[in-house]
């Protein structure tokens, strides 16, 4: 048992978080607040002997969102021995609401006021001594990131006292919210039951309910409210923020100097989000990002390459994919496995399954690096708010806002990271069709099966990649329109009230870090799942029951792979892909969109790397599609049959490590399997109207049963997204002043 | 009635109430600062005409139109 337990609280970006590693080092635990939806990180700091609770960053203890409802409940028990408030010293102000709706929990309590170096270059000084007088709490400052301060910090915490005067914010109505506490009942502390009667007061809807049938209590918050309006003449919900930022302004009156507004932000501002230049100069930087990538990965031959003796120059992907896969690795796998005197199925599992599956993800890798290494200089810039800004009108049209749009971009490279950056989005509504949604964007390993059916099927044909992403596109608009018209999704009404914040040059090893993480998720994957796969569904297409017995098999139709895909294929027999190997290949698309196209190659009798070239794969699809439905092969049926397989494969639920991802942001079973079951559905619906109707629109398909549920889905979509919205929950109205 | 949603580009004008019968969206105004008194600037409207940019206790801080129009200002 640690001996003592420290809360650590502070608005979102404060330097939470990190203050929280560099206390606990790696030991550090996540677990799910029980019946809750967001995390609480609980660690160890063994040099110091505490238990650190790291609590999910807010501005305020309003009922406002999940993570605020968390914190307070947490706050109310009390099991913890001191409050550590980490403060944004570039933002004193509006981090000091906070510390003073803390004070009034009367328990042991430390300020500490991070970043105090980017405060010195924006010319402001905050004296530290004046602070602590004028709160009654120890103050420090500390810089988490560079780990300093911290000596002061550990004796500051184990001598933390309470404040001297919890009710500095609520001096004035002191008496009356005594005499209200006094009513409250339940197993609180005093300082609890001080919070719940302001939050009575401040017409909070779960405390309301909570006491709904008080009488006494209710009639008493009834009567304390007129009482508020005739002594302070403000209403008693706008009585206490009132109050607090009028403490908080004489408070920055006598710490902190005049701030230096900054004239640099002001004149980039002038230009970026000008109203003529401001779209024009979006779209050539989010042009730049993506050439940018494209353009150091796959065009600019850098790295030096010797084979035969002979010096050639290599772009980045080809020399992983050329070099280090189909070079250094799979030499070095075939030439261990040989000297090992391995079995012939052995070497064959680790050099071409493994190695080529493994290598297949991995050769993604420095393109979505670059990617996410432009997103997040211009993410650290403070660019990306300035977007979330200039677009969040066209995203309120389909249930989401301008702050969307980054998860949106970075799920271009891979899911999993653009999921994660859902966690900013406080909106729940928003937050929840954005899980939904995101993943219907393309991610680079979507990009092989795009790639299969435009090289194979349609000959290359310029117009399959942007009707694609005009697709996806639309089917994140339908989504969001068919979905924020559900009362479900009408949890409440969002305040869009996002910071700017000033530009700042990007921090090279800032960046560096967050192109890390996210590329570790994607690593991560390849390492596990994508290798389970591709030994599973190796052992799978190679054994089976030929010739009355088990064993290795010729003929890959009797394996068991073959077995277990055919009872799974009839699903998608109305969708004009109902055959096993199709199957299969969606299947092993959900553990890895990546393994779609090797898995194909595999069942269809080709080499894994297509050996063959374009042209065998080609004839190998057009054979095979046609002969799955029993037709004769037309370019038309089949490239219908190829659609709607791209269909199925790209806009249903992504692979698991992005579920994952989505289960842990969602927060809930029931969320997540509707999410589930959503864009499944979708994504049927989607190929069976192109199969179905298209073919028979085309001729090329028979009028039939399945011709009328085509044309039954495409109604009831074109009927979810055109109905009238029904009644918000609430109406917003601005009732005349009583002056 | 005057409210924030009506307020010139570049004009100052001062927060009188927060008003509405979503009162945890009236809180959460509060609690970001938009108190009575405060001095607020319109800086200027997003390209496609909404939300807008305020600056506010020297910050700048972006708003839709449907929640600026609950600040009532003089």
């Amino acid at each position: 048992m640690a001996r003592i337990t420290v809360a650590l609280m502070g608005n979102q970006n404060c330097g939470k978080t990190t203050l929280f590693n560099a206390l606990t080092k790696s030991r550090q635990y996540v677990g799910n607040w029980p019946g809750v939806t967001v995390d609480k990180v609980v660690g160890k700091s063994q040099e110091y002997d505490w238990k650190v609770v790291d609590l999910p960053g807010l501005y305020s203890l309003s009922a406002y969102s999940p993570e605020e409802i968390v914190t307070r409940d947490y706050l109310v028990k009390g099991e913890y021995d001191v409050i550590l408030n980490v403060i944004d010293g570039s933002h004193l102000e509006r981090s000091l609401s906070l510390t003073l709706e803390l004070l009034t929990f009367n328990k042991p309590m430390v300020v500490a006021i991070n970043m105090m170096d980017v405060v010195k270059k924006k010319g402001i000084s905050i004296s530290i001594e004046k602070l602590k007088q004028s709160l009654g709490v120890e103050v420090i400052d500390i810089s988490a990131a560079s780990k300093q301060g911290f000596d002061t910090l550990q004796k500051a915490v184990d001598e933390a006292k309470a404040p001297q005067d919890p009710f500095l914010a609520l001096s004035e109505c002191k008496a009356k919210l005594l005499d209200l506490a006094s009513l409250i009942e339940g197993d609180y502390s005093d300082p609890a039951k001080v919070f719940i009667a302001q939050a009575l007061l401040q017409e909070d809807e779960i405390y309301k309910a909570q006491y709904a049938d008080k009488k006494e209590l209710t009639s008493k918050v009834e009567e304390l409210k007129s009482e508020f309006k005739n002594q302070f003449k403000v209403e008693a919900l706008s009585y206490f923020a009132t109050f607090r930022y009028q403490l908080i302004d004489d408070l920055i009156q006598k710490v902190q100097s005049q701030k230096r507004s900054s004239y640099i932000t002001q004149a980039i501002d002038k230009v970026v989000l000008n109203r003529v230049l401001a779209l024009p100069i979006f779209l050539m930087v989010v042009s730049l990002v993506y050439f940018g990538a494209m353009y150091f990965t796959s065009y600019l031959e850098l790295i030096p390459f010797i084979e035969d003796g002979e010096t050639s120059y290599l772009t980045i992907t080809d020399y992983v994919n050329d070099a280090i896969f189909g070079g250094f690795i799979s030499d070095g796998a075939s030439l261990l496995t040989e000297s090992l005197n391995a079995p012939l199925w052995l070497q064959s599992l680790v050099v071409d399954g493994v190695v080529g599956g493994v290598g297949a993800v991995i050769g993604f890798l420095p393109q979505i690096a670059f990617l996410f290494f432009f997103l997040s200089i211009l993410e650290q810039s403070g660019y990306m708010t300035r977007v979330a800004f200039m677009l969040d009108k066209i995203f309120r049209q389909f249930g989401l806002s301008g702050r969307n749009f980054i998860p949106l971009v970075i799920s271009t490279g891979c899911g999993v990271p653009g999921l994660m950056a859902h966690s900013t989005i406080d909106n729940i509504n928003e937050k929840r069709i954005g899980l939904i949604t995101t993943t219907f964007i393309p991610c680079s390993a979507k990009l092989p099966i795009m790639t299969m059916i435009f090289v194979s099927v349609f000959s290359g044909s310029w117009w399959i990649a942007p009707l694609v992403y005009l697709m996806s596109i639309l089917s994140i608009v339908c989504t969001g329109v068919i979905l924020k018209k559900f009362q479900a999704f009408k949890e409440e009404v969002s305040p869009f009230v996002m910071e700017l914040p000033d530009y700042h040059l990007p921090n090279l090893i800032n960046t560096l870090k967050t192109v890390y993480q996210r590329c570790r998720a994607f690593v991560v994957k390849a390492g596990t799942i994508i290798f389970g796969v591709v030994v599973a569904v190796w052992f799978l297409s190679s054994f089976g029951f030929e010739n009355n017995s088990f064993g290795m098999i010729e003929n890959v139709d009797n394996s068991l792979l073959a077995a277990i895909g055919s009872v799974i294929a009839i699903l998608f027999i109305p969708v004009g892909f109902g055959s096993w190997q199709a199957a299969v290949a969606v299947f092993n698309g959900l553990l890895a969109k990546e393994n779609v196209v090797g898995t194909l190659a595999v069942v269809l009798g080709l080499d894994g790397e297509f050996e063959g070239g374009e042209e065998a794969l080609s004839e190998a699809l057009v054979k095979y599609f046609s002969s799955i439905n029993e037709v004769t092969p037309s370019q038309t049926l089949v490239g219908l049959i190829a659609l709607s397989f791209l269909s199925f494969n790209l806009w249903s639920t992504p692979c698991i490590a992005a579920l994952g991802a989505m289960k842990r942001q969602l927060g809930s079973t029931k969320w997540w399997l509707f999410a589930i079951a959503y864009m499944t559905l979708w994504s049927y619906s989607l190929a069976l109207i192109i199969f179905r109707l298209g073919g028979f629109i085309a001729g090329v398909l028979p009028f039939d049963l399945y011709t009328v549920v085509a044309i039954v889905v495409l109604a009831t979509i074109l009927l979810l997204l055109f109905r009238k919205e029904s009644k918000q929950k609430i109406s917003i109205n601005i009732p005349t002043k009583i002056v | 009635m005057n409210t924030l949603a009506s307020v010139e580009q570049g004009q100052t004008v001062e927060v009188k109430n927060i008003v509405g019968d979503d009162k945890a969206l009236v809180r959460r105004l509060l609690d970001l600062g938009i108190t009575p008194k405060t001095k607020v600037t319109k800086v200027r409207t997003a390209p496609f005409g909404d939300p807008i940019e305020l600056s506010v206790r020297g910050y700048s801080l972006t708003m839709r139109l449907a929640d600026a129009l609950l600040v009532e200002v003089i």
